[in-house]
């Protein structure tokens, strides 16, 4: 069985993984086991482990998850919290593909403050916006026909008067 | 079978096999469990994400007749094409490694349309599928006890084997259990464990699954649950279903992933309702209409009653009213935590205006409504806004010699005060004009229009009074002293304020009519009393024009020649803001060219307006009030958005 001291630092101990493009990484255990889905396998699978593939992510969004469960690897004090928020503030900051990429992989991973920081930022990217607006940030069509759409802005007309 | 399965590469066997080999044997079971668990969880998915059933024509459970080759399935033939051509192409499987247990499964479900119960449907697909292929069946226990059935899905299938010499002979039926099968299903397939672990994992997979049968209503749902999960995973490509194990579903992912970027589309349902969850009420309204399939997350989920009841957990809603009135729906609590939104926004709100050049000459009426603003009076043309984007949207020119006095709209038609007569400009096109001959009434000085009517009030001292639909002249009211025209009883509101009223506003829902003077002064009346409420001075100048939103009982803004836009409280007068324009100014490109940004600001009770430069302060011709927002014309060639942001 996995060690249970998976929030600790000092264990250096190292777990392979491979991303759904077989590439593999080699990640402290207790920045991996920020993920749910990988905690659990290791748990599972023991000392044995070997290299624990993750089909659904691709190389380039695991360095991004991995690169944020190294940062949050520790509890974060006091003092650091500031330094952290800013630090989350930039690391949520990507392009829209890459994202939806790590935001589906914290799903996947089960990484639930991950997962929280990057569904705030699309939510972030919705506010304040009229419907054509974020059609447009989004790239999103409109499939309505426009008798559709009148209709449904009539159940709420005074979100647009 | 294994043997199919013992070359493949999949990193899901590695996943499984190591995981596998670790393992104390009472742990397959809960695993297994949990993955029904998911398949039962994602058929529940896949209808939140909308994925229809179509109702089809079943046939009698009777036997079928001889064989028809036409299908007698409708809809999901794409699906059931890419199924099918799944099961039978060569290419990309990794060599050889074909499909051999899930197009019995597979083909069960080809999409439901073949009942698992009705041979002849599947037959029909199947015989097409395994044209000149090897094939083996292997069949569960769904028609042991009919062997009719059996022997009726078999014919075809060896009449074409005696026909064709290409094929080897042999049986290619085998009867088997289901549970077996499935176990073999599970385990090969989705686990897809090495040669030599197979025999113990399946032994546990079986135990697992006996142990679920019992659990489940019928063997048919199991079937059900795992095609269906195979029917999502083709039918949606699944760049995120965690389920999607199968090698096929992995190749195409990667091959996806590395030719186009990922969408938002992408995200499921229950990740778009996390990121809406984080929404406040007009976003979320704002997200409905953006597409179809977010209109159905958030009206399936119920996101604007989950967002209610939220607030009211967190004592945001307070209508002193609640408990008396439990019979009110959901809509229009909604509405009334918009208006006290729209309320406070105008009084704390941070104040950006908008100005466009929207004619070409200066205009000095607007009136908005549905987010769309129409403009126009000074200019030969009246032009549609979308207060969106800003962009003009539709255009109306005015037929007459006479000058347009005076207009309003709605979402079908524009109607114009042109000299004596209305004109009618449907939004489709067509317009007409009537009275058609002139000079049935004299000069219109202005007009209101209230489906299914339009009131002109013209320079004689009467109110006429047209039905569109009829297109004449239904009623008219005379305020003139003889009263000989009038069919009405006129009243009249006095006020202190001699001097002369130039623009009325009346809200509905209150019965308050409220009024601005040539000397700055507001007034308001209730109608149902017909006594004056309040009186306020607001300006030493004239006041053009008051509005309020529509439906709200609380706030009226008031604009006039100083250019100061006031913000009063309906019922007492009181201002509770007068707010200017403010000189940094941002320019900022939209579609149709250049939208000048600059802040609004609020003024102290104490600051002297003349010391706010004129030019940052245009006259107000006309305002026009939507939901946390005000549109003012300055008798120029700009157009205002007075934006208030909370």
């Amino acid at each position: 069985m996995a060690s249970s001291t998976s929030g600790s630092s000092s264990s250096s101990k190292v777990v392979k993984i491979r991303s759904s493009d077989n590439e593999n990484f080699e990640v402290e255990e207790a920045a991996a086991a920020r993920s749910e889905t990988i905690k659990k396998l290791l748990e599972d699978v023991g000392d044995d482990a070997d290299v624990i593939p993750l089909p659904n992510v691709d190389a380039k969004t695991l360095v991004k998850v991995m690169e944020w469960c190294k940062k949050h690897m520790d509890d974060v004090d006091e003092l650091n919290k500031e330094e952290m928020k800013t630090w989350d503030a930039e690391f949520v900051d990507m392009d829209q593909s890459c994202l939806y990429n790590v935001l589906l992989a914290a799903n996947f991973l089960n990484i639930k403050e991950l997962l929280d920081q990057l569904t705030q930022k699309v939510a972030d990217m919705i506010k304040g916006k009229s419907p054509e607006e974020i059609r447009a940030t989004f790239n999103i069509k409109n499939d309505f026909t426009p008798e559709e759409e009148a209709e449904i802005r009539k159940q709420n007309a005074w979100a647009f008067e | 079978m294994e043997g199919e399965h013992g070359r493949n590469t999949s990193q899901v066997r590695n996943l499984f096999s190591t995981w596998f080999a670790g393992f104390h044997n009472n742990k397959v079971e809960s695993k297994l469990i949990e993955i029904l668990d998911r398949l039962e969880h994602i058929v529940k998915q896949k209808d939140i994400l909308g994925l229809k059933e179509v109702a089809e024509k079943r046939s009698s459970p009777r036997l079928p007749p001889t064989l028809v080759q036409d299908s007698d399935v409708y809809g999901r033939e794409a699906n059931k094409d890419a199924i099918v051509k799944l099961l039978v192409s060569d290419d990309d499987l990794g060599g050889g490694n074909k499909i051999s247990v899930i197009p019995i499964v597979g083909m069960g479900v080809t999409s439901k349309t073949c009942d698992v119960n009705d041979p002849y449907q599947l037959q029909v697909r199947l015989k097409e599928a395994m044209e000149d292929k090897k094939f083996l069946f292997v069949l569960d226990d769904v028609w042991n006890e009919n062997y009719d059935r059996w022997s009726a899905l078999k014919s075809p299938f060896e009449l074409e084997h005696m026909e064709n010499e290409m094929m080897e002979s042999g049986d290619r039926f085998v009867m088997h259990d289901l549970v077996n099968d499935l176990a073999k299903f599970v385990v090969g397939d989705f686990l897809r464990l090495d040669e030599n672990n197979t025999h113990a994992s399946r032994r546990k997979a079986l135990c697992a699954i006996h142990e679920k049968k019992l659990t489940m209503s019928t063997p048919n749902s199991v079937i059900d649950s795992i095609g269906n999960l195979k029917h999502l995973s083709i039918a949606t490509g699944s760049s995120a279903a965690a389920m999607d194990h199968s090698h096929v579903g992995d190749k195409k992912r990667q091959r996806r992933s590395s030719r186009s970027p990922t969408t938002v589309h992408s995200l499921e349902h229950d990740l778009l309702c996390v990121i809406f969850s984080f929404l406040d009420l007009f976003d979320l309204v704002h997200c409905s209409v953006v597409c179809k399939s977010w209109y159905a997350v958030i009206s399936k989920s119920k996101l604007l009653q989950v967002f209610y009841y939220k607030q009211q957990q967190m004592g945001v809603v307070g209508f002193s009213n609640r408990s008396t009135n439990s019979e009110k729906s959901l809509k229009m609590y909604l509405e009334e935590l918009a208006m006290e939104r729209h309320q406070l926004a105008l009084q704390e709100g941070v104040i950006h205006v908008d100005q466009w050049r929207g004619h070409s000459v200066g205009v000095d009426q607007c009136r908005m409504k549905m987010g769309l603003l129409l403009t126009g009076v000074g200019d030969k043309v009246m032009r549609l806004w979308s207060l969106e984007s800003y962009k003009c949207v539709e255009e109306y020119s005015n037929p007459e010699t006479a000058p347009l006095v005076d207009f309003d709209f709605d979402e079908s038609k524009i109607i114009g005060l042109v000299g004596t007569r209305l004109c009618i400009w449907r939004r489709n096109g067509t317009r007409s004009i009537f009275p058609s001959r002139e000079a049935t009434f004299s000069k219109g000085l202005c007009m209101r229009y209230f489906d299914p009517e339009a009131v002109v009030g013209c320079d004689e001292g009467t109110a006429r009074v047209f039905d569109l639909y009829r297109r004449k002249c239904s009623r008219i009211i005379s305020i003139t002293i003889s009263g000989q025209l009038s069919d009405q009883r006129v009243a009249k509101l006095r006020s202190a304020d001699s001097t002369g009223i130039r623009t009325l506003c009346f809200n509905p829902s209150s019965h308050l009519v409220f009024a601005g003077s040539t000397a700055g002064y507001t007034s308001c009346w209730d109608l149902r009393t017909m006594r004056s409420l309040w009186e306020t001075r607001i300006s030493p100048n004239v006041i053009y024009s008051l509005q309020l939103l529509r439906n709200d009982n609380s706030t009226l803004v008031v604009g006039g020649i100083d250019g100061v836009l006031c913000v009063l409280n309906q019922s007492t007068g009181e201002i509770l803001h007068s707010i200017v324009m403010e000189g940094n100014r941002s320019s900022s490109w939209r579609l149709t060219g250049a939208v000048e940004r600059y802040q609004g600001r609020r003024l102290s009770e104490d600051t002297r307006i003349d010391s706010f430069p004129r030019s940052f302060r245009p006259p107000i011709t006309c305002l026009a009030v939507g939901m946390k927002k005000v549109v003012t014309t300055h008798n120029s060639k700009y157009i205002s958005v007075w934006k208030f942001n909370k």
